[in-house]
């Protein structure tokens, strides 16, 4: 099949840079566009370097494995003295390029909205060319995804103690993507511990407690439905592994776009909602037209707030535009003051309404007392189990 | 109720309605309706406990969203157990509720109520009359749930003569047998107080 390719030649010898586009077939290797290359430019193929991804590629590299796209750009780099590179050490290691279904990585991908294969590539973080060679191969997740983790040299720039700029791509339609780290190819054919299927992509928490793509949408829906995700600080609203006693939990909330756009909406509102809830300057606007939540600023505080989205002013406390507060309804506080508390760890309020005073928190999952508002103790147990 | 939901229960079915699990580990399946929302399951009353020669039938409610959610599981046979209302039959079991994962299965429930009747948690407890009888009084425990298992459960050891004999005043004074029992097991077989409290 053949492919345009855009190739930027960086001719250190002659000082030059020049752009060059060219038609070339998916199954020719490295060897062969550096032929057609010299045609075209008198450049002996000796004397390049054909850099992709931070890495050099070896010669043998096929085309179709650099899951090229026009608007991919290849460096073909002509040093001013020639052994400095091909001393490189990366010179047959291409990992990066392994884009089998098992071995490969996934993504997010907004514009195809689904779990696509994923391709990496590399920019320098100080301008954003691709002509980048990189110092030492990343490791691992962290490696690629926290900034200032691999250093780089930039051919283009030059700039002293560069770093490297990992992005991710859709295989399918090129768009920026966000990596799902959970997902992976099924190498083991393990079965999913939920439906016993073995799907060649599968979500693995960490733990090799495999589920399929279907069983964890489905996971999640339910787990919407009743918001059963809990706060679990630095991931934020997460929910953990199927697998009983695995409390592994999903670290990057991206996985949950897995659940279809609007029930993610959906559990980023519920989310927002709850941690505004639970946080003592959080308000939700009670216009019922509105609902939206805010922050509101601690000082200079008269008890009031105004919406920042639709305007309406409200008492915090009662929720009432003309406040209520002073009003002689004792009965509703009385009634809120015996069904409510709020939990002592999370501060989520909480309404008993029947039962026991074992209270188990389903925004962090602690288990208290109603009547000492402390952790649930065997003596709460004992001796005020039902009051 | 969706597709994961039917596959995954067709395939439990089978797995607990083979003959070689009831007699190796004395629990069965059997399914009440066609979409299979309603399960009645069987456990057999696990040797050198109160309940051993009890049979024991358990209503299980398949929800919409199963396997993500618990299946609802109660004794339909009355028991004497720390962890299950001797009113209700729920019980409590933490992998009904919050411990509940996915990859567990009617299969995994079932042993893990004929564990939990091997091995009570008293310090969990569903049903805190029993839960302290338990702790207080083992033998009168023992003998009661021995006496339950007789009763509800067509157990086979001999009847309590004493037990039964109490049982029958409080008949006698027009108390249903099945009341009788359970007012005079919460009063830990006190004739006077189980009258004191079913007349007042």
């Amino acid at each position: 099949m053949p492919n345009v390719v855009t190739i930027l030649l960086q001719d250190r010898k002659m000082d030059q840079r020049r752009n060059i586009t060219l038609n070339v077939d998916n199954n020719e290797n490295i060897a062969e566009l550096m032929k057609n290359v010299e045609k075209l430019t008198n450049i002996p193929s000796e004397e390049l370097e054909v850099v992709f991804c931070g890495k050099k590629l070896a010669k043998s590299t096929f085309m179709k494995d650099l899951s090229l796209t026009p608007a991919t750009q290849i460096m073909f780099l002509r040093p001013k003295n020639l052994v400095q590179l091909t001393n490189s050490k990366f010179d047959s290691n291409n990992k990066i390029t392994d884009t089998s279904i098992l071995g490969s990585f996934y993504v997010w991908c907004k514009k195809c909205d689904d779990v696509q294969r994923g391709k990496l590539r590399v920019y320098c973080q100080n301008c954003a060319s691709t002509s980048v060679l990189v110092k030492s191969e990343p490791q691992n997740w962290v490696d690629v995804l926290k900034s200032k983790r691999i250093q780089v040299t930039c051919e283009n720039c030059f700039a002293p103690g560069l770093f490297a700029d990992f992005k991710f791509k859709c295989l399918k339609c090129n768009d920026l993507a966000a990596a799902l780290t959970h997902v992976r190819g099924n190498w083991q054919m393990t079965e999913c511990c939920v439906c016993d299927g073995k799907d060649k992509v599968v979500i693995d928490l960490g733990c090799n407690h495999i589920i399929c793509q279907n069983c964890f949408k489905e996971y999640l829906l339910s787990t919407l439905e009743e918001f059963r995700f809990t706060n679990r600080p630095p991931y934020g609203f997460t929910t953990s592994c199927v697998y009983p006693g695995c409390n592994r939990v999903v670290k990057d909330v991206h996985h949950f776009h897995i659940m279809g756009q609007s029930s993610y909406s959906e559990y980023q509102r519920k989310a927002t909602e709850r941690l505004i809830s639970i946080d003592d300057e959080g308000v939700t606007c009670p216009n019922a037209a509105c609902g939206q939540s805010f922050f509101w600023e601690p000082y200079d505080d008269d008890g009031r707030s105004q919406c920042p989205d639709c305007f309406f002013t409200f008492c915090r406390k009662c929720t009432e535009r003309e406040c209520t507060c002073q009003s002689d309804d004792d009965l509703t506080k009385i009634t809120i003051d015996a069904t409510t508390r709020r939990c002592p760890r999370c501060n989520a309020a909480t309404e008993r309404n029947g039962g026991c005073a074992h209270i188990h928190c389903t925004s962090c999952g602690m288990d208290w007392c109603f009547k000492c508002v402390t952790e649930w103790k065997e003596e709460c147990q004992w001796d005020h189990w039902f009051n | 109720m969706s597709n994961i939901a039917l596959n995954r229960l067709q395939r439990e079915c089978k797995e607990v309605v083979t003959n070689s699990e009831i007699s190796e580990t004395g629990i069965m399946i059997e399914i009440l309706n066609e979409n299979l929302t309603e399960i009645r399951g069987h456990i057999r009353g696990p040797p050198d406990t109160p309940y051993a020669g009890g049979s024991f039938d358990l209503d299980i409610k398949i929800p919409d969203q199963y396997p993500f959610s618990p299946p609802n599981v109660k004794f339909a046979t009355k028991i004497w157990h720390p962890n299950v209302s001797s009113q209700t039959g729920v019980i409590c079991l933490d992998i009904l509720k919050d411990q509940w994962a996915a990859s567990l299965t009617l299969r995994t429930v079932l042993l893990s109520i004929q564990a939990l009747m091997c091995t009570p948690e008293p310090k969990d407890p569903q049903d805190a009359v029993v839960a302290k009888q338990y702790m207080d009084k083992p033998q009168v425990f023992k003998s009661t749930a021995e006496f339950w298992t007789l009763k509800f459960a067509k157990g086979s050891v001999p009847v309590n003569v004493d037990y039964q004999s109490r049982v029958d005043k409080l008949k006698d004074m027009g108390v249903r047998e099945e009341e009788a029992i359970s007012v005079l097991s919460c009063n830990n077989w006190d004739l006077n107080r189980a009258t004191v409290y079913i007349f007042s």
